[in-house]
């Protein structure tokens, strides 16, 4: 496999530990419809936009939609962005070095307005081997 | 007397009555989709429905690539709820089916797409 399928498979391996599930916040995705989805959870979206060190490296940025309730404040986006950033931080998994992190209140969600959204970002670089 | 009934079953006679302007299609329901993280792959539960239904508009669009979409009005109770995973096939063709979808409660008219 390429490496945007490895950069893929060592991000999503962190939303699919069995630490990250224990959390029980819904994480889905980007181009996946998520079906009665409840109305707090997050979208992924890896952007591996950016130049690597080499040819089989490559680096982004990591964008996690967060939902929550409308109407809650925004303490919420904050517990679960610093839950995200324990698990990405400056952290590394085995190909991935994780930088440091932001959060953008979006606002009110436009299909639903009875959700509440934010987003997450991080940037990371992919190390491949030539 | 449920009025309920009484739109349905007229529905039903309306369906009917159109004749060949209804078509016969089989729904093919993707149900309780999942996303596995370490596989990276979706999950479904397929069925499949016989529906008729009733193309109402078509138009073809090829600014970037060539896309057919039509509306497509459907009987809502015999199919219950819909997601944008099913699949439509009609006329020898399979359709997916759009994000847009409205239920008068009676009957869905969503928009139906394929590559030409």
């Amino acid at each position: 496999m390429g490496k945007y399928v490895n950069l893929e498979q060592n991000i999503f391996s962190i939303f699919g530990s069995s630490e990250w599930l224990a959390e029980n916040i819904k994480t889905y995705p980007s181009n996946f419809i998520a079906v009665d989805a409840p109305s707090e959870f997050l979208r992924i979206s890896v952007i591996p936009a950016g130049e690597g060190l080499n040819l089989r490296s490559v680096s982004g940025i990591m964008l996690v939609d967060i939902f929550v309730p409308s109407g809650g404040g925004t303490r919420r986006l904050g517990e679960i962005a610093d839950k995200l950033d324990l698990y990405l931080e400056g952290q590394t998994t085995d190909r991935v070095q994780f930088g440091s992190s932001a959060m953008k209140i979006s606002g009110k969600d436009k299909d639903n307005p009875t959700l509440f959204r934010s987003q997450y970002s991080i940037s990371f670089n992919y190390y491949g081997v030539i | 007397m449920s009025f309920r009934n009484l739109i349905d079953g007229n529905l039903n006679k309306a369906f009917n009555q159109v004749r060949d302007l209804a078509s016969d299609a089989v729904l093919t329901r993707k149900s309780d989709p999942s996303f596995d993280f370490n596989s990276g792959a979706i999950t479904t539960t397929d069925t499949t429905l016989n529906i008729k239904i009733i193309a109402v508009a078509s138009t073809q669009k090829t600014e970037d690539h060539n896309v057919v979409k039509k509306e497509a009005l459907m009987k809502s109770r015999e199919i219950g709820a819909l997601t944008p995973y099913d699949t439509l096939t009609f006329d020898g063709y399979e359709w997916n089916i759009g994000e847009k979808m409205v239920n008068s409660g009676f009957v869905f008219l969503v928009e139906i797409f394929r590559e030409a």
